[in-house]
């Protein structure tokens, strides 16, 4: 649909007539299709701009006035018989409906035409509303020449007929003030319409402006206008800029030249010269042409806007948390200027991988419309595309949405291995993505064959010490491991520790964490000499790169220790996990549940080593902090309590050991299900513990509840 | 959807709350009497279709879509009765008699002021 422009001053002499009529040219020079219409009845002239361009033979005693008097007799009189058409050359052909004021009878006919007559007695309304629907479904502008003042035909140009409102006035206080008051109140008056119109938008354009001698005073009313056209301004304006300056760039100045006659400076040369009045007529004709969107770039030419979007969007995201309603916004509006392009593309994946790392799921609207945009404009296996895939199954895979993840690395992979030739890195990438995705969802085959396939390409393309390889020997490896395959789970991690170490500057911190896989996989073999090797290789290499409160440093303590306690080494054991103690108490936060870890690992040493005083006040001081700190039913906390009722019970402390065991079998109660192996031990113990200090019938109370508990654990593994 | 309000006792003094939720556009005069008595957010000053998405207008409605009407609309939804099969044989003509707008004609030329001068 087309858009109704009306023109209106409160004050004639401001140059509103000629701004239009050079506007509608401009207009038709962007090839648009344009009509004009004289409904300044009372004083007409507008077609005077165009004398020149008329065919001479034209009639043109018919105009407006005909028209409005034909339909107060002849409600459905068409309108495209008054229509006169103008020719300029290089300009689409524009259509005006004069005023009719060639015709004899013009003066008595207007004097006889009764607005309130033809609203109240001859539809006025419904034929204006069928006509306007009319002209802007056969043109793109029509553009209406307003009587000033108040009046009548007044109310219909700028309440009843209007899409856009262009408010006309010069530099004086009757102007002005005039025209701001009659916009103000024509947004009232349209709520008051019985048709449906929505707010005007409203373009100010003073004329006539004359700020080349008084220039003190021209700045003065460019700030005044400034000021209080703001609210028009704040509908269409781009928030970072004020109203003065788009009011500099289409203030029509008062240039002498152009003060005699009808001229049409538009067609002259010079729209681009800030010296003629065409240079800000045409910053108007943009404006309305594309329904104000050209206003950013009218006010800033020399910055593209994808450089000002771009820009404005690059300091959003620098911010921490983002303000995901701006970023949205100014997307929005990126989106509206590019529509769907490969900078649109780039800069959703921009957003969305920015704002991913701070875990925004806005993240996964911004992946999702790059790869609908990049869909649009690409060829199926086009980087782009597949980057934006690959990025929205990145974020879903991360927010354990492993289905749809799956779905999209697999396409990838399929398109990639369409024309693989030349895209080697970029399989090995998809392989590797699909694979972590299947292992994540546990089709561990599938997931096997992947690995061994990026691995496979990986060995051709890496360099020595890629951490690519690298991690995709440790993500294999792993896999192995759960598999049950321990013997190649251990000679991938060999390999790891062979290409990195062959690397020019190896990663100490990772060498640390290859060791530690390592010495894992050879703890589950039973290898007890050699896992002891690997966690002390770890440990070395941790100590020399980590920060000293780092918790892997205390992990690293525990692991040996473990082994070494495995070992029956239980000196060096003791010293170990005394210094994992020392080490977490200085990092850990107050109540952590590492500290009770810890404070038990140590008291388990010291209690076979026969220092029972210190492994009890260790399993006290782990117990009183699971105490305080966990929930009801925490199986740490019952752990704890079991830890210290063993002991009580070996050193004779029978009935604090009774109380003891009691609670563990109450917490793990609170926590378990029947039939949990952990419950089942519990009850055991107690009963065991009851029998012996000679409570046989509890005992075979809870030997029963032990039956009813193995049964529900039976049925349970069943199920599986 | 007001029939569903009526049916599950909302706008009542118990429970306040309503699964309507105007955004007043225009006048609202077209409406039926128990419509337009619902509180609604006024929105006619954001209702130029030409509002720019990057202008001060477009920002301050977003203020208010976020401050006033999203939390209403997230209430509204933690109201939602569950579904009921009886909703969908609400009579057409039920419904067309009383929301049908009964548009009236201009009868009026609209007329310009100047608000100064009320």
């Amino acid at each position: 649909m087309g858009r109704i422009v009306t023109f209106y001053s409160y004050k004639g002499g401001v140059g509103r007539t000629s701004a239009l009529a050079n506007v509608a040219v401009l207009l038709a020079k962007y090839r648009k299709n344009v009509l004009l219409m004289d409904w300044d009845l009372e004083a007409p002239g507008l077609d005077r701009y165009f004398s020149a361009y008329i065919n001479s033979a034209t009639e043109k005693s018919k105009g407006l006035i005909h028209l409005l008097t034909q339909a107060g007799i002849e409600p459905h009189i068409g309108w495209s018989s008054f229509v006169t058409p103008i020719e300029i050359e290089g300009c689409s052909p524009i259509s005006i409906i004069m005023s009719g004021d060639h015709d004899r009878d013009y003066v008595e006919r207007i004097r006889s035409f009764s607005w309130a007559d033809f609203f109240e007695n001859h539809q006025g309304a419904s034929i204006l509303d069928r006509w306007r629907i009319e002209w802007k479904s056969k043109y793109d502008f029509v553009l209406i020449d307003s009587r000033t003042g108040i009046t009548d035909v007044g109310g219909v140009c700028t309440v009843f007929l209007p899409d856009i409102l262009v408010l006309v006035f010069s530099a004086n206080e009757q102007s002005f003030e005039g025209g701001l008051q009659v916009a103000m109140g024509i947004q009232e008056s349209r709520r008051n319409l019985e048709v449906p119109r929505a707010p005007l938008a409203i373009l100010p354009l003073p004329g006539r402006f004359d700020g080349r001698d008084e220039i003190d005073e021209a700045s003065l009313w460019l700030d005044r206008f400034s000021r209080e056209l703001k609210p028009f301004y704040d509908d269409w304006l781009p928030n970072q800029f004020g109203p003065r300056r788009m009011l500099e760039l289409t203030k029509i100045p008062y240039i002498t030249k152009f003060s005699f006659g009808e001229p049409l400076p538009v067609l002259m040369p010079g729209i681009s010269d800030p010296e003629l009045p065409g240079f800000y007529l045409n910053n108007v004709a943009r404006l309305i042409a594309s329904d104000f969107a050209d206003a950013h770039q009218i006010l800033s030419p020399d910055v593209s806007i994808i450089q000002t979007v771009t820009a404005d969007l690059r300091g959003k995201l620098a911010e921490t948390p983002a303000d995901e309603a701006s970023i949205e916004r100014l997307l929005a509006t990126a989106e509206s200027q590019f529509g769907d392009s490969v900078e649109f593309c780039e800069l959703l994946l921009e957003v969305g991988l920015s704002v991913a790392r701070q875990g925004s799921h806005l993240a996964e609207a911004c992946f999702r419309r790059a790869v609908a945009t990049a869909s649009t404009i690409f060829p199926p296996d086009h980087p782009l595309l597949l980057s934006s895939m690959n990025n929205l199954a990145n974020f879903l895979y991360e927010t354990d949405e492993l289905g749809e993840a799956e779905e999209l690395y697999r396409e990838v992979l399929n398109r990639l291995r369409q024309k693989a030739e030349g895209r080697e890195s970029a399989v090995t990438a998809a392989c590797i993505s699909l694979a972590n995705v299947l292992h994540a969802k546990g089709s561990l085959r599938e997931a096997e064959e992947l690995y061994r396939e990026a691995i496979g390409l990986l060995r051709t393309i890496s360099r020595p010490g890629d951490p690519v390889l690298i991690r995709t020997y440790s993500s294999f490896a792993g896999l192995l491991r759960e598999e049950g395959n321990l013997g190649e789970a251990e000679e991938n991690y060999r390999e790891i520790l062979r290409v990195m170490q062959q690397s020019a500057r190896p990663d100490n911190a990772a060498l640390g964490r290859a060791y530690r896989d390592l010495a894992e996989v050879l703890h589950e073999k039973g290898n007890l000499s050699e896992a002891e090797d690997s966690y002390r290789s770890a440990l070395e290499l941790l100590r020399q790169s980590s920060r000293p409160n780092d918790p892997a440093l205390a992990r690293a303590y525990r692991d040996l220790a473990l082994v070494n306690r495995e070992k029956g080494n239980l000196v060096e054991a003791q010293g170990l996990y005394r210094e994992a103690l020392r080490l977490v108490r200085e990092t850990s936060r107050p109540g952590d549940p590492a500290l009770a870890r810890a404070y038990r690992d140590l008291a388990g040493v010291l209690r076979i080593m026969g220092n029972e005083e210190e492994a009890e006040h260790l399993y006290r001081e782990a117990l009183q902090l699971l105490q305080l700190t966990s929930r009801p039913g925490n199986s740490l906390l019952a752990r704890a309590y079991s830890d210290l009722a063993r002991l009580l019970r070996v050193q004779g402390r029978l009935s604090e050991a009774e109380e003891i065991y009691r609670s563990t079998v109450e917490t793990y109660r609170q926590s378990s299900r029947p039939g949990d192996l952990a419950l089942l031990g519990a009850y055991s113990e107690l009963a065991g513990f009851l029998d012996e200090v000679g409570n046989h019938a509890e005992a075979e109370s809870l030997t029963g509840k032990q039956e009813i508990a193995f049964v529900a654990l039976v049925e349970r593994m069943n199920l599986r | 959807m007001r029939n569903r309000e009526k049916t599950h006792s909302f706008r009542t003094p118990k429970n306040p709350f309503g699964l309507i939720i105007p955004l007043v556009i225009d006048d609202g005069e077209s409406f039926p009497p128990e419509i337009r008595a619902i509180q609604g957010e006024q929105l006619h000053d954001y209702a130029n279709p030409f509002i720019r998405l990057d202008s001060p207008k477009q920002e301050a409605l977003a203020e208010i879509l976020r401050k006033n009407v999203c939390p209403t609309i997230e209430n509204a939804l933690s109201r939602v009765p569950n579904f009921s099969s009886a909703w969908e044989t609400i009579a057409h003509k039920q419904f067309e008699h009383m929301y049908k707008i009964r548009a009236k004609a201009q009868k009026v030329v609209p007329s310009l002021r100047l608000p100064r001068l009320k």
